[in-house]
């Protein structure tokens, strides 16, 4: 009996000790950047289009030229109020100290300078998929953006979610490098899907979440409660949005829907950083959206 | 009790009155309040449908066409909404209200909204019969106002 119950110590230290192994931050190596040299011009189309602007602006600022990145933005969820963070180049309250490597760590693993896990209200589950030279592109356009003093807030977040270890967890379950549309066949589909399932993040709004905050891929874009509070964001599957690539290409550059309604809510925002992208680029989100599983608008909650 | 504290109870009395009326409005009222202004942001995006479809080529640039489609638009943005914003007709609040409480407690801020779509309609109104360029210069501002209010005021539809 004794040697049992030691057995049963020592198999549970041992998950215990691989639990806390696998939940470790992980850090990207060097040699994810190694060569790669940022271009700041093309560094802000892939601003615009992982639409840093909207979390990260300080609050009630919703256009400035350039962007003031100096965050306090509150997101009220089930697990806490996050507040986004400074990351404007000021060496001390925002990341300018920060090597391009912690920089690119941070949006595609999650892990800041000192080695801490980040909350997944920054989507970095998504942006894992982005390609590191857009990613050095990035960095270098946002150490050209004005520095501010202002300092980051403490996230609010409520136990047992103030258990930074436990996103680690979080991130096995839901930091994946998969594409949710396996298939595109052509360029622009391909592209397509880099924008929407990378850069842009959409289905962070648009794909309802299961009870630990990941994302339902069987529900790809297809509608969810609101995470700013009332109302719902819409299901933009074909097996619901019917709009026309063209129709697409125009809400997402004017903001106008077909019958002339205009862009409301946090897609506002959206719009205003989608309108400043290539046309091309805004092309292909049109026919990515076309080609995802249609997912009927029955399946959804009702509107509420 | 003196004159002064007479008046200061009456007035009292009168603003307890019309807060009460004020708060009074029934369910059907709250719901003809929304009815009324998604009736007028249908002709504002009928107005603005004729010159952005101008503006992007669609339909051909039409001097008289486009005049007649800013004025109108300056007409419906301009008519007094008092009517439309009936407190207590937000979301939850009134049949098919997609306005956010905030239309309310940011009254200021979203009456300056307001104000600006006005100056964007005038804006268009003086621009649209000049030439198509003058039109395409002036839809921004328009979309911008609309899309300016819309991000704080209003909630996603479904």
């Amino acid at each position: 009996m004794g040697r049992l119950l030691r057995w049963l110590v020592v198999i549970a230290l041992l998950a215990a000790g691989a639990g806390w192994f696998l939940t470790r931050p992980q850090t990207l190596p060097e040699s994810t950047i190694a060569g790669l040299a940022g271009d700041p011009v093309h560094g802000r189309d892939v601003f615009n289009a992982a639409g840093c602007a909207s979390c990260h602006s300080v609050p009630d600022v919703a256009v400035s030229d350039p962007p003031i990145l100096a965050g306090g933005q509150e997101f009220n969820t089930d697990f806490g109020t996050f507040v986004a963070p400074n990351i404007t180049p000021d060496p001390e309250h925002g990341i300018g100290a920060w090597t391009d490597l912690q920089i690119v760590t941070a949006i595609m693993r999650g892990v800041d300078d000192r080695g801490q896990h980040l909350y997944p209200a920054f989507p970095y589950g998504t942006y894992a998929k982005a390609a590191p030279q857009d990613m050095v592109d990035l960095v270098a356009y946002l150490r050209t953006l004005p520095p501010d003093a202002t300092p980051s807030q403490p996230q609010a977040v409520s136990f047992p979610f103030s258990i930074r270890r436990a996103v680690g967890g979080w991130k096995l379950l839901f930091l994946s490098e998969n594409w949710v549309l396996q298939d595109a066949p052509t360029p622009q589909l391909e592209r397509g899907r880099y924008l929407v399932e990378a850069l842009g993040h959409c289905g962070e709004c648009h794909t309802p979440r299961n009870i630990l905050g990941g994302p339902e891929r069987s529900q790809w874009l297809a509608g969810a409660p609101n995470p700013d509070g009332e109302g719902r964001i819409p299901n933009i599957t074909p097996g619901a949005l019917t709009w026309s690539e063209a129709d697409i290409v125009t809400y997402l550059s004017t903001g106008f829907t077909p019958d002339f309604d205009s862009a409301g809510g946090s897609m506002a925002g959206v719009v205003r950083n989608i309108s400043q992208l290539p046309p091309e680029d805004i092309t292909a989100i049109a026919a990515y959206l076309k080609a995802v599983p249609p997912i009927a608008a029955a399946a959804t909650a009702p509107a509420g | 009790m003196s004159r002064v504290s007479k008046i200061i109870s009456l007035s009292l009395a009168a603003a307890i009155g019309a807060t009460v009326v004020y708060a009074q409005a029934t369910q059907d009222e709250l719901n003809a309040a929304v009815e009324l202004r998604h009736a007028n942001m249908k002709e504002r995006g009928a107005s603005v449908g004729v010159l952005a479809k101008m503006a992007q080529g669609e339909t051909p640039y039409d001097a008289a066409a486009a005049s007649a489609a800013a004025a109108a638009l300056l007409a419906t943005v301009s008519v007094d909404q008092t009517p439309f914003w009936l407190p207590g007709s937000e979301n939850g609040m009134a049949n098919d209200s997609f306005a956010a409480p905030a239309v309310w407690t940011n009254a200021a801020d979203f009456e300056a909204k307001g104000a600006a779509m006005i100056a964007a309609a005038e804006a268009m109104n003086a621009a649209a019969g000049v030439d198509l360029a003058a039109l395409q210069a002036a839809l921004p501002a328009v979309g911008g106002s609309c899309g300016g209010c819309h991000e704080l005021y209003k909630i996603p539809e479904n």
